[in-house]
């Protein structure tokens, strides 16, 4: 078995076989001569890969993966996740679905593809909420992929190593002077963190958002560029204001790309939780390897090329660190480097590793009390007045445990209603999306929130679903502009309807009586009665009282209809559908007015 | 959500805020009145002796919404309807008429069980001669205001032996127009909150008639309520320049109150009407003066502001110049594109899902382009 995709080898394979093939033949007689190699010039491809660099001319199979699936991170992110592009149906409905179906359509892979794929997330997720997470199976399928491409994710597919990477050549490589030299156990560290994280799940807290390669990455986005899109195409004064959460996560973000000024990739090699999944994952069933001959000179490139340090000082493999990005391979002037099953042991340099520095006690048992610390320590929840959470979020313990705040859901979120809680519901709930309502109302046109939670913390149920799952109830405040007999307003009960909720309805109070204590008509104000069978708690009326009565004409200092969360006022519900939930309550009501009217006889 | 019709016309933003929603809502009402209007001219005529035998009919057959409606109220009410209500504060959910008032009137989509709801109470309360008359009144008014019965309404008009303007307009809506006149005739001052009497002579074709009753009741304490009925009146025959005159004696009226609601509805009105005048019955693109004029309407989300350029009687251009919508951008551009292909802001359809964008920068561009008018 043989896995060498490096320039050179290709080069070699095709010498052979290649170029007796018609295609090739027939391209060769039509296209300038110039293209091709011949003798010692080489051809227009690897021309131009040396151009592009080293890493493209040694390795250009792994440099073309990673750029594919970094663009489609980025089309899913951008694109897909936005949802703008949607426009309402020509002939309105009552109940519009323009949101979810303009998503859907730009789905052409799943939106949280990426988040899926990272093994952290899957099962991090499933050990702090002890149940099932879908994306478990993908993280499964890409640790058993592993096996054949060590650490593979982090050179090939990771787009947050393409970015780091991205950022070692523009900037990393131009500012040498905060480079240090590596220490012997810093490549521990990733698994003590890793240790902790697991340690924190089993204790039912979740800390891999804080560290997991994708989650990082797509919050680290949602917090920079996303408002850049929305303000530059939609008008700044679309973006919601910053956090303090919002600040830290940055500010992480930052940091880690930064770490690439110590070394390049840093981050990577010695701190990622992800990463030290899959090195451990190659501990159990790594099929191939890194291995060099005894034809080496001994010179050094490849150790100055391997961009995860993964060649140690005799020029053996660092085996759970190695990508198997081939870099070091192209580089070798003898080409003695080889890529091969783990057992092939055939002209060997050196047929034994020499010891590395072992992971330690010390380290696991401070990882297993930072993990345990954490589960303690975070998981004391504040008990403030519930945060709103997105509509079909599984009930709140759950949530928690499987929220693992990447940050998807604010991006694939028309009008920002969610936005990230900093934090006042503690630390545990750092990150984790609630309904803004004086912001923005939520629009009974999308589920995309949902669609692109990647653990299920958000349950990807169908609009007629979401329409009717409770996530909230709204409340007339006591200075509420009619009801204090201040002034005529129905902006809110206007919404509603509109929306197709109906849910606000008038009552008329603080009537001029007349001699005989009749109301006068036209007298009193209108104010209006949340009808707690119909609120879904959407926030659409709080975020209209709040757009004009608060800012636009500054009658009031808050809004006067605001949607609390809470027992009662919402529908958390881990399976089973909203839909029959209503229907059953619909079939009691009925029930009792049954027996109501019955008593009465036909006309009266 | 974009709400049609809501923001179209929602008079400046200098005026206070509940007002600019009660003039929207009499503007709308006073748009779906004028068409009503032109469709009456076919309506069915009918004898005297088919009315009567229509109500009849109606009066004493359940209406066909009758069993799809649930008999529903609240369990707090004192079915017993008593009068005066015992408790002195006001109480929607234990007085049966502070409940008509405040919840059934209020909410379209309980008028049929409100209207059940009293047929239900006077059921109850056979034995009692008052609160029977007291239900029938409300059954009178459910069907009359709430459901346009008008078969129904006259059933229970006649039952309580009223001769009032409401048992008139039943007549006239039933097809009898002197049935009708012969109990107007009898009205020698419109004493109704909103001038009904002299609505219904206009309604009926008689301007002179309804002038002349106006002019009438103008003596009377009423809040500007006939000189409003009678610019009403006005303006349905097209009479622009006597309705402005009447609409502006109704901003004259003076009340030593601030809180006197009636005449702040009435000038509220007063004032929507003579901005539709301008904007939508008398504007005439050929007497704009050239140059460029600006003005601004209340949309989604706050002020909308447009400038609009015009030259020799064209409107060259239609521009955004400020504004703070969060969606419907199509609307944005869309509008003054069609407005200027269109030269007209007023039979411009709206940008689809964008109604209260696009018909806040219809009213933003017709105000603008008023300000160049003589």
């Amino acid at each position: 078995m043989r896995l060498n995709h490096f320039l050179e080898d290709l080069h070699a394979a095709r010498r052979v076989g290649l170029r007796r093939a018609p295609p090739y033949r027939w391209l060769r007689a039509r296209l300038p001569a110039a293209l091709f190699s011949s003798g010692r010039t080489p051809g227009f491809l690897r021309r131009a890969l040396r151009a592009l660099g080293p890493s493209w001319q040694h390795a250009p199979l792994r440099r073309a993966v990673q750029t594919t699936s970094a663009l489609v991170f980025c089309v899913l992110f951008f694109y897909t996740c936005w949802p703008y592009t949607a426009t309402p149906a020509p002939a309105p409905s009552a109940w519009p679905s323009h949101y979810a179906d303009d998503f859907l359509a730009k789905e052409w892979i799943e939106a949280e593809s990426l988040l899926a794929l990272d093994p952290l997330v899957g099962l991090s997720t499933s050990i702090a909420a002890r149940e099932w997470v879908w994306s478990l199976g993908w993280a499964a399928a890409i640790l058993a992929l592993c096996t054949l491409i060590p650490r593979g994710f982090c050179g090939y597919i990771c787009p947050l190593g393409t970015l780091i990477d991205l950022f070692d050549w523009a900037i990393g490589k131009r500012l040498e002077r905060f480079r240090i030299r590596e220490r012997k156990g810093w490549v521990h560290l990733k698994y003590y963190l890793l240790f902790a994280v697991l340690i924190a799940a089993f204790g039912g807290v979740l800390l891999a958002g804080y560290g997991a390669a994708i989650p990082v990455l797509t919050r680290g986005f949602t917090f920079t560029l996303a408002p850049l899109q929305l303000g530059s195409i939609q008008g700044w004064h679309q973006v919601p204001p910053l956090n303090i959460g919002h600040v830290i996560s940055i500010a992480l973000f930052f940091g880690v790309l930064t770490l690439g000024l110590l070394r390049p990739r840093f981050w990577c090699r010695y701190v990622c939780p992800t990463g030290a999944l899959f090195s451990l994952g190659n501990l159990f069933g790594r099929l191939s390897e890194r291995k060099v001959e005894s034809s080496c000179i001994d010179c050094g490139k490849c150790v100055d090329a391997c961009p995860f340090d993964a060649i140690k000082e005799d020029f053996t493999t660092r085996t759970l660190d190695c990508t198997l990005c081939q870099t070091c391979a192209g580089t070798c002037p003898t080409k003695a480097i080889k890529f091969v099953e783990r057992w092939d042991q055939t002209n060997l340099k050196n047929e034994t590793n020499p010891p590395e520095a072992p992971l330690s006690r010390r380290g696991f048992l401070a990882a297993a009390f930072t993990g345990l610390a954490a589960a303690v320590g975070i998981g004391a929840r504040a008990e403030a007045s519930p945060p709103i959470r997105p509509p079909m979020s599984v009930p709140e313990d759950a949530f928690l445990d499987l929220c693992i705040r990447c940050g998807a859901c604010f991006k694939a979120c028309p009008n920002s209603v969610l936005q990230p809680m900093a934090f006042e519901g503690g630390l545990d709930a750092l990150w984790t999306p609630q309904v803004v309502a004086n912001w923005s109302g939520c629009d009974p046109s999308c589920n995309n929130c949902g669609q692109v939670c990647p653990t299920g913390a958000i349950r990807a149920l169908p609009l007629e679903e979401k329409r009717v799952a409770r996530i909230g109830l709204a409340q007339v405040e006591s200075h509420c502009l009619p009801l204090v007999g201040q002034a005529a307003c129905q902006l809110c009960v206007d919404e509603c309807a509109t929306a197709g909720y109906h849910a606000i309805e008038f009552e008329r109070v603080h009537p001029q009586l007349d001699a005989e204590g009749l109301p006068i008509e036209g007298t009193g104000f209108a104010a209006p009665v949340v009808r707690a069978d119909r609120c879904v708690g959407c926030g659409l009326c709080q975020s209209a009282c709040h757009r004009i009565n608060v800012v636009d004409q500054g009658l009031l200092s808050d809004s006067a209809i605001v949607v609390f969360a809470g027992t009662d006022k919402e529908d958390r519900l881990v399976e089973g559908t909203y839909t029959q939930l209503r229907s059953q309550e619909a079939a009691q009501r009925q029930a009792a007015q049954r027996a109501a009217s019955e008593a009465l006889g036909d006309f009266y | 959500m974009n709400v049609p019709h809501s923001a179209a016309h929602r008079p400046r933003s200098t005026i206070h805020l509940p007002s600019r929603w009660i003039c929207a809502i009499l503007g709308i009402a006073l748009l779906y009145a004028l068409p009503a209007a032109a469709e009456s001219v076919q309506r069915i005529e009918r004898t005297e002796d088919e009315v009567i035998a229509l109500i009849e009919q109606a009066g004493t057959s359940k209406p066909d919404w009758w069993d799809d409606v649930p008999l529903e109220y609240p369990e707090t009410l004192d079915l017993s309807f008593p009068h005066p209500p015992p408790t002195k504060e006001w109480d929607a959910r234990r007085n049966v008429g502070q409940y008509m008032w405040s919840i059934i009137n209020e909410n379209a989509h309980r008028f049929k069980q409100g209207t059940k709801f009293m047929h239900y109470v006077l059921k109850r309360n056979e034995d009692s001669p008052q609160v029977v008359r007291r239900s029938q009144q409300q059954l009178a008014h459910c069907y009359h205001d709430l459901l346009q019965d008008w078969a129904r309404a006259a059933y229970w008009k006649r039952k309580l032996g009223a001769r009032d303007v409401a048992l008139a307009h039943s007549y006239w809506q039933l097809g009898n127009e002197q049935m009708a006149a012969g109990i107007l005739s009898w009205i020698r001052q419109d004493r109704s909150r909103y001038g009904a009497a002299i609505k219904l002579w206009a309604d009926m074709g008689q301007l002179d008639k309804a002038l002349q009753l106006a002019t009438a009741s103008a003596h009377y304490r009423d809040w500007g309520a006939a000189e409003r009925a009678a610019g009403d009146a006005c303006r349905k025959f097209a009479r622009y320049e006597e309705a402005i005159a009447y609409y502006e004696r109704v901003l004259a009226v003076k009340s030593k109150s601030d809180n006197n609601l009636i005449l702040q509805h009435n000038q509220a009105h007063a004032r929507a009407a003579i901005e539709d005048i301008h904007l939508y019955e008398t504007f005439d693109l050929a007497a704009v003066r050239d140059g460029t004029y600006r003005a601004e309407a209340p949309a989604y989300n706050g002020a909308l502001v447009v400038r609009a350029t015009v030259a020799q009687g064209r409107i060259t251009t239609v521009e955004i110049v400020a504004h703070t919508e969060k969606q419907f951008y199509a609307s944005l551009t869309d509008m003054p594109a069609k407005i200027v292909r269109a030269q007209d802001f007023r039979n411009v359809d709206a940008t689809t899902g964008a109604t209260v964008t696009a018909e806040a920068i219809k009213t933003a561009v017709g105000r603008a382009l008023v300000q160049g008018t003589p």
